[in-house]
């Protein structure tokens, strides 16, 4: 497999992967109350996603083709 | 969005009881686990070279990252369940899955009955339960596994009372 097919069905898994978080966080965003603790847990998960974004992205550009 | 008509106060909030999401957590910390166990008996095998070593590191990386959304959408389906009791009505959201939610709401003035159930030995321990409400049109609307059972009724009732209570 050369690195542009992988680096487009990568593409790809993040638009995907990214469009579900934007969903949910809408739909939190709608319904979500002021004084709530549940902030910080979506706070939490979009900060864990990045970071394993990342971590994926540079192991992405690392892998031997 | 849910907007409060004027001098509409928000009395309680009402989520599920954490046991509700319990085996669901369960579920996800098995998946989350398993690619640290993968790994533990992959480094440890022969013949296995540090290129194919980064393809799972990969893999196991982005497949975190989908336990993890799939994680944090059991939470959220766990916490947009939930009714709003305000000094005017009670407000039924119902989420099922990403897509499709329901929210439907009834006026103080029409509850006709409210019925509090216990259902286990489990949910007596952990104090918690169902609690159904009929309105005077045909519809009832149930909540289930819910905390302070007792609390929600006593707070609606006590709006039923102020409302229909005259003063001189």
């Amino acid at each position: 497999m050369t690195f542009g097919l992988a680096f487009g069905i990568y593409v790809v898994f993040l638009a995907i992967y990214w469009f579900f978080v934007y969903s949910i966080l809408w739909h939190l965003k709608e319904y979500i109350l002021p004084m709530d603790y549940s902030k910080w847990v979506v706070r939490g998960f979009v900060f864990v996603a990045i970071i394993f974004n990342i971590f994926s992205f540079i192991l992405l550009f690392n892998l031997p083709f | 969005m849910i907007t409060l008509y004027p001098n509409e106060k928000i009395l309680m909030v009402v989520h599920k009881h954490w046991i509700a999401f319990f085996s669901k957590i369960i579920i996800v910390a098995i998946l989350l686990m398993a690619p640290a166990v993968f790994l533990g008996f992959i480094s440890n095998a022969n013949g296995i070279n540090s290129e194919t070593i980064i393809y799972i590191k990969f893999f196991a990386i982005n497949y975190l990252m989908i336990i993890i959304l799939v994680a944090f959408l059991f939470w959220m389906d766990h916490y947009l369940d939930l009714w709003i009791i305000t000094t005017e009505r009670v407000i039924d959201v119902e989420q099922h899955g990403l897509f499709r939610r329901e929210t439907s709401e009834f006026s103080v003035d029409k509850v006709q009955d409210i019925t509090v159930e216990v259902p286990h030995m489990l949910a007596t321990f952990l104090k918690y339960g169902n609690l159904r409400i009929q309105t005077a049109g045909e519809r009832s609307f149930t909540i289930k596994d819910v905390p302070n059972i007792y609390e929600i009724k006593k707070t609606i009732m006590d709006q039923i009372t102020k409302r229909d209570y005259v003063g001189p």
